[in-house]
């Protein structure tokens, strides 16, 4: 039987892309710089048992595999650059039980983020990780980059709320796990989480249901100066203040923004602070006004509160679709995601634009500030290979201008293909073997989303191999008892 | 010492530095002699040892602050750090962390993590695995490893950190953490209802968290009582304790009173985590969920009380979990009977119970899930055995 006809017993012809066309749309995801060879089979399992089956002919064949949601990942992690199988989750779209008494819910990983909590809403319930991407990408894509999302601040990022997992191990065993404090043993869904499909390949999630606080207020603070935005953020964050979200974009961005929506951001100003608090009905006054007041003190030059629904929806819209904006400025973009200490915003951002000055490309700024998690967004032309190079190497300056400030290469998009040499930058030899350990004992035949994660050097190539290898003969002796 | 009862080490190790640890491990390990940490020694039941160490390795002397931002609300700390030390210098600077943890004055902040604490206002303020950014721990081998840093946000390789969350010292010694950390609110309140019957208690709780208001903690316990935590903005706080009344009332309760303010609100807390039979004390932590967790408790205290324990629980009725204790006097064969009869019922671990009794008990309650793998991992971070640990894997450990 051929690996074709093994892949289609498992999931039938309604489940198997190997068309040139279906399968170079694999190819490609939001990232830069690169797209890489297509997979050689695309499959779209509906069940478990169905990707059991396929992990199963992928390890007898020596295959690998690579798992993919929406593909709105941004740093190459669902991409095949040795081809193999890519497991789309497209039809794992199920939410397959919730349980309102219980504050949670199991989904299947192809489940949309944004539909789960526009299911439970009316329950007065919602999935609060909320990557700007929801409307699209994946809860599985989101399990397996541990996504953050405007919401974060308060909220937690992806592991805060995942309580369970059902995965498939790279020998076709089903593996479930839950989180500690409410597991005795290691956390291994803490592991398998923000792992991007390298360790096992999640088919159900048990997530928490957060209850839709009672009262949301959102605020606009414009400024002349990103340096003046950001010492607010600072401000607020040392007040122990804990807005909802604190959202910033720089004058780039809010053009961009104003020009595709015609949301009514102020366009006379270097920055504006999306700001959002919520809670009770009671004391929630008292929390925007102390957050307003710590603006106006650092010198916001306007404050607008939104006094509806709609115009909160509409300020939150803006913010959530300036990607789509940029669209409009340049054909392509490049978006960064460089972590550093809150109070070293104001550097961290002068920096970014001297880097952008000096490699000549134009740069905008719309980011997590609460978060300190920094999205440089650089436009560019792809057919433009000069420039192409200069954006990678102004991408690469930011991290390391982040990373000397005390930051880190990544704070919600991942590693993929694009970033793992940047792991370098902050990482010893010892601390990624310790990685490498884990990934030899989940994933000791390497099939499993190879060439992400880890650098690429050869020395890193050399400890995974080892840590595999030893794995290996840990289970073939009995292991360790 | 006696803390650590039966294990007679050779040898007690009181390392200053991480790089002191760092050699003692490695020495040990090139020695064949095993090790075991301890911080303040208040969790030790949760370790079961088939063997002695040679070496008991007091992180106690590892206590200095590595980096404290109060503007960017971040701490990185050495593991021996006392939770009561912790808990003063955070709230200098108007912050916090969930530690209300019995014995503060001992209980050490890697002895917390390590053990996988939550404390009883998880409700509302979550664990310390939701506040970890970062560490830094040692392998058997002497290895320093570095994971996540300083920024409240990262993805940047493997989530290693909270790997070491309850990982009872069996991977590594947790040498130092770091957190993000959480504001002292404005106005904070413990509230105190009697019930007629626990049944009361335990349907009350469950009817305040059906609420969906942001309270930090609704418990209901055995004496018939139900705890509840308000905290936020002074209105808030006014409004939670009208809402708790309100709910309360209806089932009949009579409110006994309540405390206010950071320091008195933190003392009720820890007052709350204290083990009602002393030394004596074994305590089994019920994992349930919400809407099952007053079953659960009750049918575990029909069990306890049935082989004549003197039995009281506390059921946090937010995050569906029970504290179910006894006086196990030096009642062993009863405590093993129970043990037995209560996994077979639920979920659980052991947190709590007579040093003496430890080695006769599982502990760690059904084996968990994914077993294997820890064994796997277990055996590639610790290939020499050094660290006698992790009672799921069938070593032991530590700590407190």
């Amino acid at each position: 039987m051929s690996l074709r006809d093994e892949l289609l017993a498992a999931v039938g012809p309604v489940g198997l892309i190997d068309d040139p066309g279906g399968r170079s749309t694999f190819a490609y995801e939001a990232a830069l710089p690169s797209h890489t060879p297509p997979p050689d089979f695309v499959v779209l399992p509906t069940t478990t048992s169905q990707v059991v089956d396929i992990v199963k002919v992928a390890a007898r064949n020596g295959v690998p595999i690579v798992p993919r949601g929406s593909g709105t990942g941004l740093c190459g992690g669902s991409l095949t650059p040795r081809g193999g199988i890519t497991i789309s989750t497209t039809r794992m779209n199920r939410i397959l039980h919730v349980d309102y008494g219980d504050r949670r819910a199991v989904v299947q990983p192809g489940v949309i983020n944004l539909d789960l909590s526009e299911t439970t809403r009316p329950h007065g319930f919602f999935y609060a990780p909320d990557p700007s991407s929801q409307r699209i990408s994946t809860i599985g894509g989101n399990v397996a980059c541990n996504a953050g999302g405007p919401h974060c601040l308060a909220y937690g990022t992806t592991t805060d709320h995942v309580v369970g997992l059902t995965c498939v191990m790279p020998d076709g065993s089903v593996l479930t796990v839950n989180s500690t404090p409410d597991e005795s043993g290691f956390d291994l869904a803490a592991l398998i989480t923000g792992s991007e499909g390298t360790l096992a390949i999640v088919t159900e999630i048990v997530v928490r249901l957060t209850p839709v606080p009672e009262a949301v207020r959102v605020a606009l603070a414009a400024f002349e100066t990103i340096d003046a935005a950001c010492r607010s953020v600072s401000a607020i964050i040392a007040r122990g203040l804990a807005p909802t979200a604190l959202e910033m974009m720089d004058h780039l961005a809010i053009v961009a923004v104003e020009e595709a929506f015609h949301i009514g951001y102020p366009l006379d100003c270097g920055a504006v602070l999306l700001i959002e608090v919520d809670g009770l009905n009671d004391g929630i006054d008292d929390r925007l006004a102390a957050v307003t007041a710590t603006c106006r003190e650092n010198g916001a030059i306007s404050v607008r509160e939104a006094s509806s629904q709609a115009e909160r929806d509409a300020l939150w819209a803006g913010r959530k679709g300036a990607a789509a904006a940029f669209g409009r400025m340049a054909p392509n973009f490049y978006i960064q995601d460089a972590v550093v200490p809150r109070s070293h915003l104001p550097e961290a951002l002068a920096q970014v634009t001297q880097i952008a000055g000096h490699y000549e490309v134009q740069n905008a700024n719309v980011f997590h500030a609460g978060d300190g998690n920094l999205h440089p967004n650089i436009m560019f032309d792809r057919r433009d290979t000069e420039e192409v190079k200069r954006v990678v190497e102004a991408g690469t300056a930011i991290l390391k201008a982040c990373v000397d400030l005390g930051g880190t290469v990544s704070g919600e998009h991942g590693i993929g293909l694009e970033k793992r040499d940047a792991l370098d930058l902050i990482f010893s030899a010892d601390d990624l073997a310790a990685m490498a350990k884990v990934k030899g004992c989940f994933n000791p035949s390497l099939l499993f989303n190879p060439d992400k994660v880890f650098p690429s050097n050869r020395r890193c190539g050399e400890l995974l191999e080892l840590a595999a290898g030893a794995a290996a003969r840990a289970t073939k002796a009995g292991a360790w008892i | 010492m006696d803390l650590i009862a039966s294990m007679q080490p050779s040898k007690d190790a009181r390392p200053a530095t991480i790089a002191e640890v760092a050699q003692i491990l490695a020495d040990a390990a090139a020695s064949g002699l095993s090790v075991t940490a301890m911080g303040g020694g208040t969790h030790l039941a949760l370790g079961r040892s088939l063997r002695a160490p040679n070496i008991v390795l007091h992180t106690t002397e590892l206590r200095d602050v590595v980096e404290h931002v109060p503007a960017d609300m971040t701490i990185s700390i050495e593991a021996g750090m006392r939770i009561a030390d912790l808990r003063e210098l955070l709230a200098e600077h108007n912050s916090r962390l969930p530690l209300d943890v019995e014995a503060p004055e001992r209980a050490t902040i890697g002895g917390m993590v390590a053990f996988g604490a939550a404390g009883p206002r998880r409700l509302g303020l979550g664990s310390l695995r939701d506040y970890l950014i970062g560490a830094r721990f040692v392998q058997p081998d002497g290895r320093i490893v570095k994971t996540g840093g300083m920024v409240v946000k990262n993805v940047s390789g493997y989530d290693l950190t909270r790997m070491l969350h309850g990982s009872v010292g069996a991977l590594g010694v947790i040498g130092s953490l770091n957190f993000k950390l959480a504001p002292i609110p404005m106005a904070q309140a413990v509230m105190t209802f009697d019930c007629a019957r626990p049944g009361d208690a335990l349907a009350a709780a469950a009817s305040i968290v059906d609420k969906k208001l942001p309270f930090a903690a609704v418990h209901a316990t055995s004496d018939g009582s139900i705890v509840v935590g308000c905290e936020g903005q002074k209105a808030d706080v006014k409004r939670l304790r009208a809402e708790a009344r309100a709910v309360a009332t209806t089932f009949g309760a009579s409110e006994q009173g309540s405390v206010e303010g950071e320091a008195d609100t933190t003392a009720a807390w820890h007052e709350f985590t204290a083990a009602p039979f002393g030394e004596r004390t074994a305590t089994f932590r019920i994992v349930s969920t919400q809407s099952k967790v007053a079953g659960a408790v009750e049918r575990a205290a029909a069990i306890a009380t049935s082989l004549q324990f003197d039995t009281v629980w506390s059921a946090d009725a937010g995050c569906g979990t029970a504290e179910l204790s006894v006086d196990a006097d030096d009642r062993v064969d009863d405590l093993i009977a129970l043990e037995r009869e209560l996994i077979e019922m639920s979920n659980l671990r052991v947190t709590r119970c007579p040093v003496a009794m430890r080695s006769q008990l599982i502990l760690h309650g059904r084996s968990p899930a994914g077993v294997q793998l820890m064994r796997l991992l277990k055996s590639q971070f610790d290939p020499t055995g050094t660290l006698v640990g992790a009672p799921f894997a069938a070593g032991a450990s530590v700590d407190g």
